[in-house]
């Protein structure tokens, strides 16, 4: 009698037409006189068939992907069809010269204003300043607490004074089994790395790896026993959101997860970064690394700073560069979550299913 | 629907049966706009019609390549209502649906449930069971049975001392998979109903 492992294995070569003459003959006796088997050889093949139709489709998506990014340009220069009027039986699209006139009159205005805006806002910051309005928004925990405790105390030479400051920032998990996000700037020089939230607790993470010019990191949770987050309930967006869309974060400025919302307000970052969106949440330090999610509750870009000369302008990291720095990265080892669990429901319980996949990151160095 | 397929159109159907992308991609801008914009005159958002618009193309290329496929009406309206059939059992999972008709463009054939809808389900399944798996396993079972790697291959690259302990690994992962695959695929509609 052969062990359950040895029995998978011969079904499988079976399957894959894999046994030798000698072993298909004695194989189809067995076959015809155990039922048991047969059914296992069944669940097999549609195992099997499961694989190729997955292998075809994924294939197939990123062709299709790819096609769209091709002709993204010319399919949005093509004026829309905004509204079906029904009249009688027949049913027409309204296109309306005056809606592409409008539409020219509104892109006009547009890089007008953002002309404008554009040399006041260089007119006001001297270039050479530029690097200081920028703030990235990890939030330096002990510094706060040393002076305070400094302030109380007062300032006694000779203290012995540990020198280990601790800042924190927020992160959020992509995958299942332990892989998180974060900004670089979070976990920069970082001997441990904490990450915690309601739901799995305090657990250990490593840094897999980071780049510091896309502001990015990937932990990895360290713990051996480690039972996996809950379900990923996000899609990861791989393509460009467009300024005016309604966007939201959450992320650790304080001890507890706080919501923050708003709008895209630009195509490019700070000083014309085109690998970041200009976004209208006011954020804080601790905000770095947290997630930004459109309506839909796809994942659009992760929060880096923000600019202290002007009031309401953060940053996000967009979410194409971070797919694309992934899968540059990753042997396919890594899939970034395409769940859709936050379609079509109200915030309250868009949030609901995303807080416990949104982690605070401490960092001790 | 009683179009007369265009000539034109037959030849276009042999060269996207052939794999040939440059067609594809014709295909995809000439008929972007009606699909797209159907989707958006029944409560969808841009984004939400982009992608139920490359899933329509998906199942589009998925079923050119099934035996004895024919086309009897335009590629334009076969797109139309592979989309539109996409688009409303997507209503139906999040029970926006209303008994209220849908704005309808385009004339469009009534699809019934078949073989690729079968697929979906089935690739639903498995990006559900491998998405659950933790790693190594994942990354095991797809070099093996999705990128065709050899046991070899994944001995050397997941670091086992030697091919036995290797398979025996893959052989527990396949156990697990199997498991939710089953799990999910049986019960597909349940899963559907939730959201």
């Amino acid at each position: 009698m052969k062990n359950s492992r040895e029995i998978d294995e011969i079904i499988e070569r079976y399957c894959f037409e894999e046994l030798t003459p000698e072993e298909l003959r004695i194989f189809e006796q067995w076959l015809e006189s155990d039922p048991q088997m047969a059914a296992s050889v069944n669940d097999f093949l549609s195992l099997k068939n499961a694989f190729e139709n997955y292998r075809e489709r994924l294939a197939l998506r990123k062709k299709i992907e790819s096609i769209h990014e091709e002709v993204e340009f010319d399919l949005f220069n093509t004026p829309t069809p905004l509204k079906v009027v029904k009249s009688g039986n027949s049913t027409k699209f309204l296109f309306g010269k005056e809606r592409s006139y409008l539409s020219i009159a509104a892109a006009v205005s547009i890089f007008i204003l953002s002309a404008v805006s554009l040399s006041l806002w260089m007119f006001g910051n001297g270039s050479s300043k530029n690097q200081n309005a920028y703030r990235e928004l990890r939030r330096e925990v002990e510094k706060i607490k040393k002076n305070q405790k400094e302030i109380i105390k007062g300032i006694n030479a000779g203290d012995s004074k540990e020198d280990r400051s601790q800042f924190t920032g927020t992160g959020f998990a992509i995958t299942k089994d332990g892989y998180v996000l974060t900004s670089y700037h979070v976990i920069q020089d970082a001997k441990e790395i904490y990450i915690s939230n309601e739901s799995v607790g305090q657990l250990q993470a490593e840094v897999v790896y980071s780049d510091k010019s896309l502001d990015l990191a990937m932990l990895k949770v360290k713990e051996d026993s480690f039972p996996g987050f809950k379900e990923i309930p996000f899609a990861f967006k791989k393509s460009i959101s467009d300024p005016g869309e309604k966007v939201f974060t959450l992320g650790f400025p304080r001890e507890d997860l706080v919501f923050g919302d708003g709008s895209i307000s630009s195509y490019t970052g700070f000083e014309g970064d085109t690998t970041a969106y200009q976004i209208s949440i006011p954020v804080n330090p601790g905000n770095s690394g947290g997630p930004l999610f459109d309506n839909q509750g796809n994942l659009i870009g992760i929060i880096s700073g923000k600019n202290e000369s002007a009031e309401g302008a953060s940053f996000a990291v967009k979410s194409k560069w971070i797919n694309d720095y992934i899968n540059s990265k990753s042997n396919a080892s890594i899939f970034l979550p395409t769940n859709k669990l936050l379609v079509g429901v109200d915030r309250a319980t868009q949030i609901k299913r995303l807080k416990d996949v949104v982690l605070m990151v401490r960092v001790f160095n | 629907m009683n179009q007369v397929q265009p000539v034109a159109e037959i030849e276009i159907l042999e060269l996207l049966q052939a794999g040939d992308d440059k067609t594809l991609k014709v295909i995809y801008r000439q008929n972007y706009q009606t699909v797209v914009s159907f989707i958006i005159n029944n409560g969808g958002t841009l984004q939400e019609a982009k992608d139920t618009y490359q899933e329509t193309l998906i199942v589009f290329c998925e079923k050119l390549k099934q035996d004895g496929f024919e086309l009897n009406c335009s590629i334009k309206t076969f797109l139309y209502s592979i989309g539109r059939r996409l688009w409303l059992k997507q209503l139906k999972r999040k029970s926006r649906f209303t008994t209220e008709e849908l704005n309808d463009s385009e004339d469009y054939l009534p699809f019934e449930e078949d073989k690729t809808d079968e697929r979906e389900e089935q690739f639903y399944a498995m990006n559900q069971a491998l998405e659950q798996l933790g790693e190594p396993c994942r990354s095991i079972l797809k070099d093996f049975y999705i990128n065709g790697h050899s046991m070899e291959e994944i001995t050397q690259k997941f670091g086992y001392t030697n091919a036995d302990n290797a398979k025996n690994q893959k052989y527990k992962c396949l156990k697990r998979l199997k498991k939710s695959f089953f799990e999910v695929f049986n019960n597909g509609l349940v899963t559907n109903e939730e959201f």
